[in-house]
């Protein structure tokens, strides 16, 4: 499964819940624009393109988890995706 | 050769068991698989990530802590999209890994050789300790 949620917090400052989702849909669009061109590229590279559409949603889904915690002093920074 | 076969030659060789039972023996050694092998592979199916810490006091008054945890899944398809790189792309890679330093041939990274390595990181941990700081690397 994707990952639905990041975290964010930033000490002193802030912390934030960032829906995944809504980011996806920005960058549809953009997807949209950038298949056709990915789509020739594969072709040209002799590539299977479902093959590698695999792997790259298998890279999303293993972003999942992922955590990075940073603490220096009074400063903070904690990104974790779920 | 494995006790278990020098074991059944020794009982063969002191009459204790015929020659067929002998070999329905060995037959069924050879169709078990190696525990030690079976629980190398669960072990590494339970890892889930790579974890790195390091512990920093060069300045007392503001001591710094890094705790990092990669997905090792995230490895997995890294390896598996390294593979679909074309071999013109993969020569530029290497080059460029050579110039840093790094002697890795990413056309001969296999998951199958990830597998194997995320397996051995199960009895693995770094840990690299100096008067000021803690640096450890380990999967969980």
């Amino acid at each position: 499964m994707i990952p639905v949620f990041a975290v964010i917090r930033i000490r002193p400052g802030f912390s934030l819940w960032i829906p995944l989702v809504l980011i996806y849909l920005l960058l549809l669009p953009l997807l949209l624009l950038v298949s056709p061109i990915a789509l020739l590229a594969c072709l040209f590279l002799l590539i299977n393109p479902f093959h590698l559409v695999g792997i790259f949603w298998e890279i999303l889904s293993a972003f999942r988890g992922t955590c990075i915690d940073v603490e220096s002093g009074v400063h903070h920074i904690y990104i974790r995706i779920i | 050769m494995g006790e278990n076969r020098r074991e059944i030659l020794d009982m063969l060789a002191a009459g204790k068991i015929k020659a067929d039972e002998a070999e329905r023996l060995i037959r069924a050694l050879d169709e078990t698989p190696p525990a030690t092998s079976r629980a190398g592979t669960a072990a590494a199916a339970k890892l889930k990530y790579l974890r790195v810490t390091v512990e920093s006091n060069e300045d007392p008054s503001n001591p710094a802590k890094v705790n990092v945890r990669v997905p090792l899944q995230l490895l997995r398809a890294g390896v598996k999209l390294a593979g679909l790189i074309p071999a013109v792309a993969a020569d530029h890679v290497n080059q460029a890994l050579r110039e840093q330093g790094i002697q890795v041939d990413i056309s001969k990274l296999k998951p199958d050789d990830l597998e194997e390595l995320i397996e051995h990181l199960n009895d693995l941990s770094v840990d690299v300790d100096d008067a000021k700081n803690k640096v450890r690397v380990f999967c969980e």
